[in-house]
């Protein structure tokens, strides 16, 4: 059996301010019709407080039998049997406690007094039932839902974390053995490209930490980015960086220009023997910053297309529909990748 | 042995050519920055041994691979591709992670046996899905015909390549005989004959298989056995 938890201070304050409420309401009715104020008083006090108690033991009952997870069927049977019951203990003392008081009306029968206490009770004691398990299943509900909301949150970080670019491991190595090579042949640009992948990647490493940067920021790291790729591609590698000073304070998730310039590169450039130029640009239209990436070479849809479809969903878990990332044109000779976010 | 570099970046060749230079027995005999050059050198040069990047625009090691008649000795570069290490890992295919330690290049080469002088093809390169391997040619048992596919059975495996039957015919040689429309058979493997019920002749191969002959191609067949 489940332990029965301490009852609440709302509990206490709802018992103590019904059943209150309830003796003193009888006690002023009684008044009216002329019954003697002190008796009532002491009568309702008496029942009042046996009230309290026999649905406090009913609360024990209900805590522990778990009705809140009833089927509803059988809810309803339990609670028609309950105030039944509830009711027969209530009337039993009311009519005890009247008679020790010499307050029953002596003109009715007795049965016919006991009897319509008997239903009266029991309609109060469904009553109380009524709102005791209706606030149970309210808070309930409530306590689903913030669960939900919770398990959303979590599951949406969670999410965004596997969505988060990071620096990919074949540019990587590619990039070290590149450096490597460059240690023999020209030291200096070697030290220089040491420095480009150091700041790269602890970008890439920080990049976790916040949903958003700073354009200006992300443009650093492409142009980090983009000196290790001429690395590669030597002077078959063209570059445009074209982000006017307004749009560097523009906020953007971090990497996702950076993709979509990696994006440009593998499947524009990286297939041309003739090599090619791929141009960033970005303005400011109203509420909205727009960035593009336009390269030279056949756009090509790759297999799962992961870095664009990332970027997308990381777009819309960041800004729902107030961001988009378009291709809009997929040219045989050259490809552009529209992002659009809030300024 | 004399050897072929295969990579798109120039530094990155230019930094194996000095890997290689510690192993005077390796000959470095041309680079090839893409595919196509390589599969014109590799024709060209014949190399003994091929240092092939697996990453590379159009034509990618394993296509270039693919598409050659006789496959050199191969080591695999590349500095991290998922789908290539996994098929690496399957094959147990020979291959270097970049930047190359210069002791995994000398374990590498330590493994490669001279080349015999021959003229006939030592191996062909087989891809299927994500498994590879490379295929001693006296290792085929036979070869069946599935449309534009050709199915090979070497050992246990069993693998599809995009060849005509005809064209692997003329490419594998003379230890083989055109059993019939659907098959090519290596001679070497056969352990068994029998006439057929329809007049020709039924071959077991080793290993189970059996193949059917025509009468026709049963009286070619008993002319070359009789040489």
């Amino acid at each position: 059996m489940p332990p029965v938890p301490r009852p609440s201070r709302a509990y206490l304050a709802c018992q103590a301010a019904g059943w209150g409420v309830y003796a003193v309401g009888n006690v002023v009715l009684f008044a009216n019709w002329g019954a003697p104020v002190g008796r009532t008083a002491l009568v309702n006090a008496l029942y009042a407080a046996w009230g309290a108690l026999a649905t406090h033991a009913m609360r024990r009952r209900i805590l522990r039998e778990d009705w809140l997870r009833l089927p509803l069927g059988r809810l309803v049977a339990h609670v028609l049997v309950a105030s039944v019951a509830l009711g027969i203990a209530l009337t039993l003392m009311l009519v005890a406690i009247l008679r020790v008081f010499r307050l029953l009306p002596p003109e009715a029968p007795f049965w016919v007094v006991a009897s319509s206490t008997l239903f009266n009770m029991t309609i109060l004691s469904l009553v109380w039932l009524a709102i005791y398990l209706g606030v149970g299943f309210v808070r309930r509900s409530r306590e689903a839902e913030i669960a939900a909301l919770r398990y959303d949150l979590a599951a949406k970080d969670a999410r965004f974390g596997a969505l988060q670019a990071q620096v990919n491991p074949h540019f990587l190595f590619n990039s070290l053995n590149g450096v490597r090579g460059l240690i023999v042949e020209d030291p200096p640009r070697a030290q220089e490209m040491v420095t480009h992948l150091s700041a790269l990647l602890r970008y890439s490493l920080r990049s976790g930490e916040e949903k958003t940067v700073p354009l200006g920021t992300e443009m650093e790291a492409v142009a980090d980015y983009l000196a290790l790729e001429k690395l590669r591609f030597e002077s078959r590698l063209d570059v445009v960086l074209d982000v006017p000073p307004d749009a560097t304070e523009c906020r953007v998730p971090p990497m996702l220009v950076q993709t979509l310039v990696e994006n440009a590169l593998k499947h524009g450039i990286g297939n041309r023997r003739a090599g090619g130029r791929v141009a960033v640009r970005a303005s400011r239209h109203g509420a909205h910053l727009v960035v593009e990436v336009e390269n030279d070479g056949p756009w090509i849809e790759t297999g799962g297309g992961t870095g664009l479809a990332n970027a997308r969903e990381r777009l819309r878990l960041l800004f729902g529909d107030d961001a988009s990332l378009s291709v809009v044109a997929g040219s045989p000779d050259s490809a552009l990748v529209r992002v659009t976010v809030p300024a | 042995m004399r050897a072929l570099i295969v990579d798109d970046e120039r530094l990155a060749r230019a930094e194996l050519r000095r890997l290689v230079a510690a192993h005077p027995s390796i000959e470095i005999v041309g680079e090839a920055a893409d595919g196509e050059e390589a599969l014109r050198l590799v024709e060209g040069l014949h190399p003994d041994l091929l240092f092939l990047d697996v990453q590379m625009p159009d034509l990618d090691g394993f296509q270039v691979l693919e598409r050659l008649d006789d496959v050199p000795e191969v080591i695999f570069t590349t500095a991290f591709d998922k789908y290539a290490l996994k098929a690496f890992e399957v094959s147990a295919l020979d291959y270097l992670l970049k930047p190359i330690d210069p002791k995994r290049l000398a374990e590498a080469l330590a493994k490669l046996t001279p080349p015999a002088p021959t003229s006939a093809p030592r191996q062909v390169f087989v891809k299927d899905g994500d498994r590879c391997w490379f295929v001693k040619v006296e290792d085929i048992v036979l070869l069946e015909s599935e449309g534009n596919y050709t199915r090979l059975r070497f050992g246990k495996e069993k693998a599809l390549v995009l060849r005509s039957l005809s064209a692997l015919e003329e490419r594998l040689g003379d230890g083989f005989f055109r059993a019939g429309r659907r098959h090519l058979v290596n001679l070497r493997w056969i352990e068994g004959v029998a006439p057929s019920v329809t007049g020709g002749l039924l071959l077991t191969m080793r290993g189970g298989h059996e193949v059917e002959m025509s009468r026709r191609r049963a009286q070619a067949f008993r002319e070359r056995m009789s040489l």
